[in-house]
């Protein structure tokens, strides 16, 4: 979904019978291991979980992976009488460039009954011989008219209501990442059949954009005190630091000063969130961020 | 079937590009059964241009036919896997009395651990050896200098576009596709790798039968290291260096295939283009505290940390009012380009200070420490170089590194001792043959007295 020309390349894969290894690059949630699986069930059909293995290469990345598990899966003939079978390798980018290199001959050896699809989120991290023996398919970050048509669609197929200000809210706490959108969307659903934008913010442990803009509104007009009280009642509600800090973060960029400014917070916003990282106390670390905010000029 | 493994060439006519590459490692072949030769070859080169397609298919040629014994990355690489893999083939001809290549593909990815001793294998290998031994390689300065030696070296180059061109139109051809020349065009501009454009084609044509212009947007074929091309580039880096509006910058980077690591280098290198004064400053300011950021990613692998580099180092960057105008030419990052190098000479002062550190029996550290800067000292003058050079056993590039004297006038040093030597010899068997044995002190060479 939101990838037209990609799914279509691979739509007339699964029709020919035929791919050469894949290299599928970009984002997090944007549909690479979905695609994936969509073209190995297009090919297969009901045998697709018999000819169409997923390794994930983060779990154990070393040049033993590739000798030891990844050769003996290639090895192994496809079931049910197809030319190849599939191996997914997710997270790609995590294997050592040794095992990458180990991977290459691999890859052509056994090319007459397996092909690779490689999952990566950087494709300069993938060793260029590689690169050469895949077709390259770059996944772009999904367009918010995409990410909504799908959030439509499913909630549509479930039967379940969704206001706009929910999808929008959706499309917040996603931050784009298909994923983590249809896990809200799912358990939002499993709460109330209408879904409003409070309940997916609070099953996200998240804070409403608008809710925070007004604390730091509060601190940028110099009123700490009252920008600390909205805070506590925030964090009373249990809401994470982690997330205080990601809904920060992600409204930075819309608040009315100089850029000027909004770089200097972003740094002492990243600064707050490594100190808490390192083990300090979540409260003074952002009392300390408010009050910093209050005082800028 | 894949293409790449479809139309691997069969014959040495059939190599594209490269072909005098090609002819030297058939004659090479050839002067082998001779028995005239280095009992090894090695084709080195960059991806996809045809080394491991040239050994197959000279192999199998009529006049030749070998079978070829390979042992790439894929298969362990230790002492004994070597010696008994290729150990017993060495010295042993088939049944049939077939000859043998033995291929070692990827013989610059040998790994510490995993392939413990695996060069010292395939160092003896060669020397035991009857039938031809082939190493193939990307990287010439990986392979363990003993085993360079014996070898012959025969370098692949970067195939040209039109001959990339060749053979896809050529494949085309055979497969019953039709095409544009334009897009035929696109693929081979993409690649400059022969088994990446094939791939390239076999992917787009999936069943098609016409290849248009259009088909191949989709492709986009990472030519080297870095942004994928060099229009994504400029523009990406127009939106930090020619704007005031970071909003539009932050969607683009979620975009840009690329890590911080690399995109803070590609602003380093072009930041000093645009800025000036104490904008430079300001800027650098703000790169020095984005890459603080992915220090401390690296430290706790906390990623969510990244966020905040990218941002200083985009938007922050962004900051100054003062840029230079007019059309800037973005560079890669030089530092790529120096670390190979310093790589390199690190690794030569390591196997210096080696050699000191056996020679004095002392540790590696103390050579480094307190020796060396005596060394280097002695050798600003002539004489004590060429003693230094006997005393350590070092090799002129060693010398030269230590020296700091070029390379060129280390060797000018040693012809001229070589001259000198050849001299007094000859001087002194005249004297030897004219008059008794009576040496003065000047007939020795200089560096001894």
């Amino acid at each position: 979904m939101g990838q037209d020309e990609i799914i279509e390349r691979l739509k007339s894969y699964a029709r020919s019978g035929k791919m050469p290894h894949l290299l599928f690059s970009g984002p997090p949630g944007v549909g690479k291991t979905a695609s994936a699986i969509g073209l190995a069930r297009g090919l297969y059909e009901d045998m697709w979980e018999y000819n169409f293995t997923e390794l994930n290469a983060s779990d154990d990345r070393g040049i033993d992976v590739v000798r030891n598990k990844i050769k003996v899966f290639a090895k192994i003939a496809p079931v049910g009488g197809f030319d190849f079978k599939i191996i997914f390798l997710d997270e790609a980018d995590a294997l050592t460039s040794d095992a990458q290199s180990a991977l290459r001959r691999t890859m052509e050896i056994f090319s007459n009954n397996c092909r690779f699809i490689l999952s990566c989120n950087y494709s300069s991290k993938i060793i260029e011989p590689i690169q050469s023996r895949c077709a390259v398919y770059r996944f772009k970050f999904l367009s918010t008219d995409a990410l909504k048509k799908v959030i439509r669609e499913i909630a549509e197929g479930e039967d379940i209501k969704i206001r706009d200000d929910a999808i929008e809210a959706l499309k917040d706490v996603s931050g784009g990442d298909m994923r983590k959108a249809i896990n809200a969307l799912q358990s939002s659903a499993a709460i109330e059949r209408e879904i409003e934008k409070e309940t997916i913010y609070e099953m996200a442990a998240s804070v409403r954009p608008d809710e925070m803009r007004k604390i730091l509104d509060s601190a940028l007009g110099g009123s700490f005190d009252k920008a600390r009280d909205q805070l506590s009642l925030l964090i009373e509600k249990g809401t994470s630091s982690e997330e205080i800090i990601k809904v920060i973060h992600r409204i930075i960029f819309d608040l009315d000063i100089t850029n000027d400014k909004k770089v200097k917070l972003i740094d002492r916003l990243g600064e707050t969130e490594f100190r808490i990282t390192e083990g300090a106390d979540e409260r003074i670390q952002l009392d300390a961020l408010l009050a910093y905010i209050a005082l800028m000029e | 079937m894949d293409w790449t493994e479809k139309y691997r060439p069969k014959t040495a006519k059939e190599i594209v590009g490269n072909t005098k590459a090609a002819e030297g490692f058939k004659r090479w072949i050839k002067d082998f059964e001779g028995g005239r030769v280095k009992k090894a070859s090695i084709l080195y080169g960059p991806p996809g241009v045809g080394k491991t397609s040239c050994v197959y298919a000279i192999a199998g040629e009529e006049e030749h036919k070998y079978d070829v014994i390979e042992l790439n990355a894929s298969d362990q690489r230790t002492y004994k896997v070597i010696k008994r893999m290729a150990g017993s083939t060495s010295k042993t001809s088939s049944l049939e009395g077939k000859k043998k290549i033995i291929l070692l593909d990827e013989a610059d990815n040998l790994h510490g651990n995993a392939d413990r001793g695996g060069a010292k294998a395939i160092g003896e290998i060669i020397m035991g050896t009857r039938h031809p031994v082939v190493l193939v390689a990307n990287d010439l300065s990986k392979i363990p200098t003993g085993v360079k030696n014996r070898c012959k070296k025969i370098k692949f180059e970067q195939i040209k576009k039109s001959s990339i061109s060749k053979v896809l139109i050529d494949i085309c051809e055979r497969e019953n596709i039709t095409f544009d020349e334009d897009a035929i065009e696109g693929i081979s501009e993409k690649n400059r790798d022969l088994r990446a454009a094939i791939n390239d084609l076999q992917a787009i044509s999936f069943g098609k039968t016409h290849i248009g212009v259009d088909d191949i947007s989709v492709y986009e074929r990472d030519v080297f290291l870095g942004m994928n091309n060099g229009e994504d580039r400029s523009h990406f880096l127009d939106a930090i260096f020619r704007n005031d509006d970071p909003k539009p910058l932050l969607k683009m980077v979620i975009n840009l295939d690329e890590t911080p690591e690399d995109l803070i280098q590609w602003i380093n290198e072009n930041l000093f283009k645009v800025y000036w004064g104490n904008d430079l400053i300001l800027a650098l300011d703000c790169l020095s505290r984005a890459d603080l950021y992915l220090g401390r990613v690296y430290l706790n692998q906390n990623y969510g940390l990244w966020r905040y580099a990218v941002d200083l180092m985009t938007a922050g960057i962004q900051l100054p009012k003062n840029k230079r105008h007019g059309d800037i030419d973005y560079s890669r990052p030089s530092r790529w380009n120096t670390l190979g190098r310093a790589k390199r000479s690190k690794k030569i002062g390591k196997e210096v200070c080696y050699k000191i550190s056996k020679r004095y029996n002392i540790s590696m550290k103390k050579a480094k420490m307190n020796a060396l800067p005596y060394i280097k000292k002695l050798c600003t003058d002539k004489h004590t170089l060429i003693g230094i050079k006997k005393e350590l056993n070092l090799k002129e590039e060693e010398l030269a590194l230590i020296s700091g004297i070029k390379k060129e006038y280390i060797d000018n040093i040693f012809k001229e001792k070589t001259k000198f030597d050849e001299n007094t010899k000859e001087k002194a068997i005249k004297e030897k043959s004219g008059k008794a044995e009576q040496r003065s002190i000047s007939d020795f060479p200089p560096y001894i007295r």
